[in-house]
C-alpha cells in the first residue's frame, strides 16, 4: 500500500526525493473506524442491537432498547396508528435497591415483579452479551478482545 | 509508527508489551478484573446464603413472629381447656374450624416468609448482576475499540 501511494505521489509531484516526505501521507485508520464515536453515538449503536432482542419489529414500528447509564434502561417504541398519526411510548426502568422501578408516561410507575422482572433481567443479559460481542468485539465474560 | 496505528492495534493483547496501547489494555484488564471480582464476591455471598443454616437467616421480624406464635399457642391451649370445661360449645368448635390451629398457620406463614425471603435474595442477586453488567458496558464504552462497524 505504501509503495502504491509513493508511486502515485511521484506521479503527482515528480521524482523529487527532497520533497517526498512520506510521514505526510497518513493512512486512514481503517481498522478502528468507530474510535471517534462519542458515548452517545455508541449507545445509539447499542440500541440498534437492543431493538433486535425481542423478535422482529412490526412493520411501521421503530423500537429502541438501550442502557442509558448504570441504573437506567430505556424502551422506546414509535409507530403510526390507524389514523396515520405518529404515536410513541417511552418506558424507563430504574435499578433501585428495592427492585426495578418501571416508569411510564402519565406518572405511572411500579416495581416490576415475577415474570416481568425475570424477563427484564434476561433482556439486559442478552443485551450485554450481544453488544459486547458484536459492537465492542469483547468476550462478555473475560472482557478480552475478540479480534 | 503511531501507537494508534493498525500495527499497534494488532499487538493490543500481547501480555507485558508496554506500548501505549498495551498500557491502555492493562488498565482495561485491571478494571475489568475488579468488576469480575465484585461478581465473584457476589457468588461467594450467594453460596454463603444458600449454605447458611436456616436459623442464621431468621430476621428480627421472624423472631417476633415466633414469639407471637408461642403466645398464641398458650392462648389456644387455654381456649381448648375452656371448651373442655364448658362441654364443647358448638360455637367454639365452629371458631376452631374457621381458624386453623395456630401451630399449623404458623408453619404455613413461616414457609411463606421463607419463600419471600428467598425470592428477595434472588432479586437482590439479579439486581447486582445487572449493575455488574452495566459497569462492564460503561467500561467498554470508555475503552471502546471497535474494529468493524455494525
Amino acid at each position: 500500500m505504501a509503495d502504491l501511494l509513493k508511486k502515485a505521489f511521484e506521479l503527482l509531484v515528480g521524482d523529487d526525493n527532497t520533497s517526498l516526505t512520506m510521514p505526510a501521507l497518513k493512512l486512514p485508520k481503517k481498522t478502528r473506524p468507530l474510535r471517534k464515536l462519542s458515548q452517545r453515538e455508541l449507545i445509539q449503536l447499542e440500541s440498534e442491537i437492543g431493538a433486535t432482542l425481542f423478535g422482529p419489529v412490526p412493520k411501521g414500528h421503530h423500537r429502541q432498547f438501550f442502557n442509558l447509564d448504570r441504573t437506567t434502561w430505556i424502551w422506546y417504541e414509535e409507530w403510526i396508528d390507524h389514523l396515520g398519526k405518529k404515536k410513541s411510548t417511552t418506558t424507563r426502568y430504574e435499578i433501585h435497591d428495592q427492585g426495578i422501578l418501571k416508569v411510564q408516561e402519565g406518572a405511572r410507575y411500579n416495581f416490576i415483579e415475577g415474570q416481568e422482572f425475570d424477563n427484564f433481567v434476561m433482556s439486559t443479559r442478552m443485551y450485554y452479551e450481544k453488544v459486547a460481542r458484536e459492537l465492542y468485539k469483547r468476550d462478555p465474560q473475560t472482557g478480552q478482545s475478540l479480534v | 509508527m503511531s501507537p494508534n496505528s493498525s500495527t499497534a492495534q494488532s499487538t493490543f493483547n500481547i501480555p507485558g508489551l508496554q506500548t501505549g496501547s498495551s498500557i491502555e489494555q492493562n488498565d482495561f484488564d485491571a478494571k475489568f478484573r475488579q468488576i469480575i471480582q465484585d461478581d465473584e464476591q457476589l457468588q461467594t455471598l450467594r453460596q454463603g446464603y444458600n449454605e447458611a443454616p436456616s436459623a442464621a437467616i431468621i430476621s428480627d421480624d421472624q423472631k417476633q413472629q415466633d414469639l407471637e406464635h408461642l403466645t398464641n399457642m398458650a392462648a389456644q391451649s387455654a381456649d381448648q381447656s375452656f371448651a373442655s370445661i364448658v362441654g364443647g360449645d358448638p360455637l367454639l368448635r365452629q371458631l376452631d374450624n374457621e381458624n386453623p390451629p395456630v401451630a399449623g398457620s404458623f408453619t404455613a406463614q413461616s414457609e411463606n416468609n421463607l419463600t419471600s425471603k428467598e425470592v428477595r435474595a434472588q432479586q437482590i442477586e439479579m439486581l447486582n448482576a445487572v449493575l455488574n453488567m452495566t459497569d462492564r458496558l460503561s467500561l467498554f464504552r470508555t475503552e471502546h475499540d471497535v474494529v468493524n462497524p455494525v
